[in-house]
């Protein structure tokens, strides 16, 4: 293991090119491409022996390795924004037909107005796709979830792509200490990058199969409802995977959500992504001020880790009660409120019998780039904490629009 | 899959519960579970003046003819539709669409 | 021992699908498929092919095959090639099959995308010029002067507007093969066929397949008017190999176009002094055709 000073896509890079993939193919677009500048580079120099394709679109980037998966090998690809959604129906199609590809996908706002600042309105347009969606908090987990990834979306029990979010600019930017893994390491963690002969999705010399087939509306609901069924599962697998990473490389997080001065905290931001490490450090400042602020970190969105959200809001290891709940999210689901807020509660539903809950409030934040700065979250601490006194709140609050709400 | 004489209709059971679903859309090639005979109103009768030319087993769009001893044609009942481009591009009119008796 | 009606390997490799009866489209894939053999590997975009092949459990292809995103043959083409490379596979044809809509409009930029890649793939646009799977249609495809249920009194842009021309697009990026054929004239193609399998590279063909159930006419035209449509000259046989064209048939004199047009219902709202106007277009094409032919065997590296 080496500590290397690396920006988040360097170190996606390198996460990749340590799990081998047979074939990687993107199409460049802005904050992306440094990973696959990086990727081509080591192909080039003989430091990953992939078969590098160049394409003319993110539609065929995941539609070339759709069919290179479906040769039976692991691969690569990633993008943005724009090209998230050109690719969008690919999406379906690969989560459909149960391939293990992984994704980087660089989060960034979506035009009108254009915008290539981060946001994560485009991964979140994207996330009954079928996709797993992980997103990184730093460049180190950035690195540790590529490696994951492929662990997680190769399981036979799994057999579903996964999509891992960088937030644009903000992390796939700013360079921090990584330590990279030797090859031996991830080798002996991840399985062959070429899959035994039958796995699901594959084509077969000696017995032909027909793939990406089409099924009537009774056997297409089967399909699908198995396709559910092993995703609401995957969390079982990925928690299996984040257990042995950690034994085998000596760090990580265990679980679809990390909870950070949580058990005894009253007011409690549920937030995801890079701006995690934000919420920390004005947690940390609010708890030396007698505060009791606490942070929920999501780190998958797809499976939806309801349990564990629950668990740690409600769970019997809390020593207080929560008072006020702040979703925080750079994404709004126009005429509604954040997607993330609209995931979170619904699960918040489940808890409905256990008696009243608490108020939520969504902070809409980061559209665009916009930045979020440590006076702002502690903002919305302040605000929970009225929410919490019983003063009526805007359920949805857009930062930087306060004077207009 | 070698010869016309090896695509059969093999029953299928669609399986009750989803756990012994395929594991992907996925099917092996081939598998062919029903007939399309019922498609036809005419069928393909070859006559003696046949000379086994074997332009009907090329021209056939399902595969539905086949060459049997010396190359003499003959129909496959799953499969044959009825269309007629057999008898049509017959160099020797050996081949009489009839009302079909083959079901 | 080269390809011919006489040679053709019994093996069958596409039986059981449900295209309609006298469909050009199946009739191409089944011959292709009798060529290039049970090793090969298919790509079909959504289309008549995918939705007539692959019904769970009807698999009417007996090779490995996939369906593709409509837009995204040329591109799941690419992926596999570049896994058969990879791995050092010999032996293994990997082949799409997309409609003329497929080719010429929405998959026009993915088609780009794999002839600039120079991967070892075959790509067949088998042309029944129009959508048919959705009901008929008007492509980039269509023809001057046809019925479609989006052009119900015919397509009529000027007269001289020819439909996309798939032949040239492809010479354009300098792969070694392309080529035009008909299900007409079976030997021209099916010797089309072993050659684009034995090019290092990418190949292109495009086919003329009739579509008896889209077009109005009987089931049993479809290789009656494979053969008029060339005949008539309104389907050149083409060759474009190491950057020289080569025209495979020059009719003499060219059969009358209402010998292909009659028995169509597509054509039915056309008129004689459109026929004309037809028949004048084409000569124009043929002029233009001669001129590469000739332009291009004498300095093949300006063709």
């Amino acid at each position: 293991m080496s500590v290397q000073f690396l920006s988040g896509n360097e170190a996606v890079a390198h996460g990749v090119r340590l799990s081998r993939p047979r074939v990687v193919a993107a199409y460049p677009i802005t904050p992306q491409t440094v990973v696959v500048e990086r990727l081509a580079e080591m192909v080039e120099d003989g430091d990953l022996a992939a078969e590098f394709v160049h394409v003319e679109s993110e539609h065929s980037a995941l539609a070339l390795v759709m069919g290179s998966a479906a040769m039976g090998v692991r691969t690569f690809t990633a993008t943005s924004s724009q090209g998230l959604l050109y690719m969008a129906e690919c999406l379906y199609y690969t989560a459909g037909g149960r391939w293990p590809i992984v994704m980087m996908n660089a989060n960034r706002a979506l035009a009108l107005p254009w915008n290539i600042y981060g946001d994560q309105s485009d991964s979140l347009a994207l996330i009954s796709s079928g996709w797993i969606q992980s997103y990184a908090e730093t460049a180190q987990e950035a690195l540790d979830l590529v490696i994951q990834s492929y662990a997680i979306a190769e399981d036979l029990r799994v057999r579903t792509p996964v999509l891992v979010n960088l937030d644009g600019f903000v992390l796939t930017h700013t360079y921090e200490p990584v330590d990279v893994p030797e090859q031996e390491q991830v080798d002996a963690f991840l399985p062959s990058p070429d899959f035994p002969v039958g796995y699901p999705g594959t084509f077969n010399q000696e017995n032909p199969q027909s793939l990406a087939i089409t099924a009537g509306p009774g056997d297409y609901t089967v399909f699908k409802f198995k396709q559910h069924q092993d995703m609401v599962a995957a969390a079982g697998p990925i928690r299996e995977v984040d257990e042995r990473f950690i034994q085998h490389f000596g760090r990580g997080v265990a679980g679809l959500t990390e909870g950070y001065q949580l058990d005894d905290a009253e007011l409690v931001i549920v937030t995801l992504g890079s701006i995690a490490g934000t919420v920390r450090t004005v947690v940390d400042e609010l708890r030396t001020e007698g505060v009791k602020a606490g942070l929920l970190r999501l780190r998958y969105l797809r499976p939806f880790p309801t349990a564990e959200v629950l668990a740690g809001l409600f769970g019997p290891q809390r020593s207080a009660k929560v008072a006020a709940i702040g979703i925080l999210e750079k994404d709004i689901s126009f005429g509604h409120q954040g997607t993330v807020s609209l995931e979170v509660k619904a699960a918040l539903y489940e808890a409905a019998t256990q008696g009243a809950l608490p108020p939520a409030i969504n902070f809409v934040a980061g559209l665009g780039g916009q930045e979020i700065g440590l006076a702002d979250i502690r903002r919305f601490f302040t605000a929970l904490a009225e929410a919490a006194q019983g003063q009526q709140k805007p359920l949805v609050q857009f930062l930087g629009m306060e004077h207009a709400q | 899959m070698a010869d016309q004489s090896d695509w059969k209709v093999r029953p299928f059971q669609r399986p009750k519960n989803p756990q012994d679903w395929p594991l992907t859309p996925q099917c092996e090639s081939g598998y062919l579970a029903t007939s399309n005979s019922g498609w036809r109103t005419l069928w393909p009768q070859i006559l003696d003046n046949c000379n086994s030319c074997g332009l009907c087993f090329v021209y056939c769009p399902d595969g539905a003819i086949a060459k049997g001893e010396n190359d003499f044609p003959y129909v496959l009942a799953d499969w044959c539709k009825g269309c007629g481009l057999c008898a049509k591009e017959c160099p020797k009119d050996a081949i009489r669409m009839n009302e079909d008796d083959q079901k | 021992m080269s390809i011919s009606i006489k040679t053709l390997p019994n093996p069958e490799h596409f039986v059981g699908h449900k295209a309609c009866g006298g469909c050009g489209g199946s009739l191409i894939v089944r011959w292709v498929l009798k060529v290039l053999g049970e090793k090969t590997h298919v790509v079909i975009p959504a289309g008549c092919m995918s939705a007539v092949g692959f019904i769970y459990p009807q698999m009417a292809l007996g090779v490995n095959a996939i369906i593709s995103p409509f837009a995204a043959t040329g591109a799941v083409l690419s992926g596999i090639a570049a896994v058969v490379r990879a791995k050092g596979l010999t032996d293994v044809p990997v082949v799409g099959f997309a409609g003329d809509g497929a080719t010429a409009d929405i998959g026009l930029q993915s088609l780009s995308g794999a002839l600039d890649r120079r991967e070892k793939i075959i790509y067949i646009c088998y042309d029944n010029e129009a959508y048919m799977n959705t009901g008929i249609q008007k492509s980039g495809a269509t023809p001057w002067g046809v019925r479609t249920t989006t052009s119900p009194r015919g397509f009529r842009p000027e007269l001289d507007a020819p439909k996309k021309d798939l032949l040239r697009i492809a010479a354009a990026h300098g792969i070694p093969y392309a080529a035009t054929a008909s299900v007409g004239y079976a030997n021209d193609l099916l010797k089309k066929i072993e050659k684009a399998g034995q090019v290092d590279g990418p190949s292109f063909l495009h086919i003329f397949a009739p579509c008896p159930t889209g077009w109005g006419c009987e089931a049993d035209a479809t290789v009656q008017l494979g053969k008029s449509v060339v005949d008539t000259g309104l389907w050149p046989l083409l060759e474009w190999e190491s950057r020289q064209l080569t025209i495979n048939r020059q009719p003499k004199k060219f059969a009358p176009l209402e010998e292909y047009l009659a028995g169509q219902g597509r054509y039915r709202n056309i008129t004689e002094d459109e026929i004309a106007a037809l028949e004048a277009v084409r000569d124009r094409n043929w002029r233009e055709l001669r001129a590469w032919n000739i332009h291009s065997s004498v300095n093949p590296d300006f063709g």
